[in-house]
């Protein structure tokens, strides 16, 4: 499945509010963490700035409002934390830690007609 | 020269064998005579012979990387005994984690990430000098206390062949680990959300998440030693400094 992700703009990345799945387990190593869905394959290691917005992916909470909460927190330029925002994000899509996107008007996407052969 | 192909089924892992000697094909045959499947498996080793300018048989795992180089087809045959022991099924009260283990000349293990002494093959001599031997498995098991606890190449036929330099089949007893080697990219070793991420991935999945995160936690607890992947002798100076 493609990723709505990607094909937001800045405007509809910033109103959407990621949900994370609630049976993903998470453990913080100082400022890093490791999360875990209950059926991943592999954890996935988060760096300081994810780790810190990954509590905060409830549903409730913008895009937008991470932005301010991180700017007001690290001091980072709003145009570079949203770039982070948007790998994290896409990150978590990938392994599959997020809930259905919340976004209300996701764009139609083309299915990814091929998938990576398994390895033999 | 043509391979013979031998297909097995270990405890539930069926595994094909590609071997270049015939007389290699023999012993292995008659050996893991109770595990010769009649169905194709997926090719697991391939024991290659010498070619007109290298005089080494190599034998090479599923990917292609080097296992072991050695002067002998009984060496060879003896290093992929231990390997194919490492599909039989762990002791009981252990945890099996993907992950190579050397053992040093004070019988501790010194554990190996990938791709340390996978990629670039490890250099038996170089071993050897540094006073140690890898042990002849893709996987380790861990005990209870924290301890290497694998047990040994169960066809005594295979189990007899002579011991190759640079190599060991599984230790007979508990075996403390020391520490941990792991590939270092950048100048800091890895940190410690990182570690328990790349550990909990390779210890097996016959356990729950939380049993695999509690013991790559342990681990990347121990004593941790960073090695550049990409400078060949990083590794062997690692464990010449581990003593």
């Amino acid at each position: 499945m493609m990723s709505p992700e990607r094909q937001l703009s800045d405007d509809m990345f910033d109103v959407s509010t990621p949900l994370v799945r609630p049976d993903v387990s998470f453990r913080r190593y100082d400022n890093e963490a490791v999360v875990w869905a209950i059926d991943a394959r592999a954890p996935v290691y988060l760096d300081p700035i994810a780790a810190l917005v990954f509590p905060m992916l409830d549903g409730t909470v913008s895009i937008a409002e991470l932005i301010e909460d991180v700017h007001y927190v690290l001091g980072v330029p709003t145009g570079i934390i949203r770039t982070q925002l948007r790998r994290i994000v896409r990150q978590l899509e990938h392994s599959a830690f997020l809930a259905p996107w919340t976004d209300t008007e996701s764009p139609d996407v083309d299915l990814d007609l091929f998938t990576a052969p398994p390895n033999p | 020269m043509r391979a013979d192909t031998i297909d097995l089924n270990i405890d539930g892992h069926r595994v094909r064998v590609i071997c270049e000697d015939p007389d290699g094909v023999t012993t292995l045959r008659s050996a893991l005579v109770e595990h010769l499947d009649d169905e194709p498996a997926p090719v697991g080793f391939a024991l290659r012979r010498p070619t007109a300018d290298k005089g080494m048989w190599v034998l090479l795992d599923r990917s292609g990387f080097v296992l072991a180089r050695s002067r002998t087809s009984n060496e060879a045959l003896a290093v992929l005994g231990s390997h194919l022991a490492g599909l039989v099924k762990p002791p009981e009260h252990t945890v099996r984690v993907r992950c190579r283990a050397l053992l040093a000349h004070d019988a501790s293990a010194i554990l190996a990430g990938f791709p340390l002494f996978v990629d670039p093959p490890l250099v038996e001599r170089r071993l050897e000098r540094e006073s140690h031997r890898m042990i002849d498995r893709l996987a380790i098991d861990i005990g209870q206390g924290g301890m290497l606890e694998m047990s040994p190449t169960p066809w005594p036929e295979l189990a007899a062949l002579p011991t190759v330099t640079g190599h060991t089949s599984a230790p007979p007893s508990p075996t403390p680990i020391r520490a941990m080697c792991v590939s270092q990219a950048a100048d800091e070793p890895p940190s410690m959300g990182a570690l328990v991420a790349f550990l909990a991935q390779a210890v097996s999945h016959r356990c729950d998440r939380a049993e695999r995160l509690d013991l790559a936690e342990r681990l990347a607890t121990g004593i941790i030693v960073g090695v550049s992947p990409h400078d060949s002798s990083a590794s062997y100076r690692a464990l010449r400094e581990l003593g």
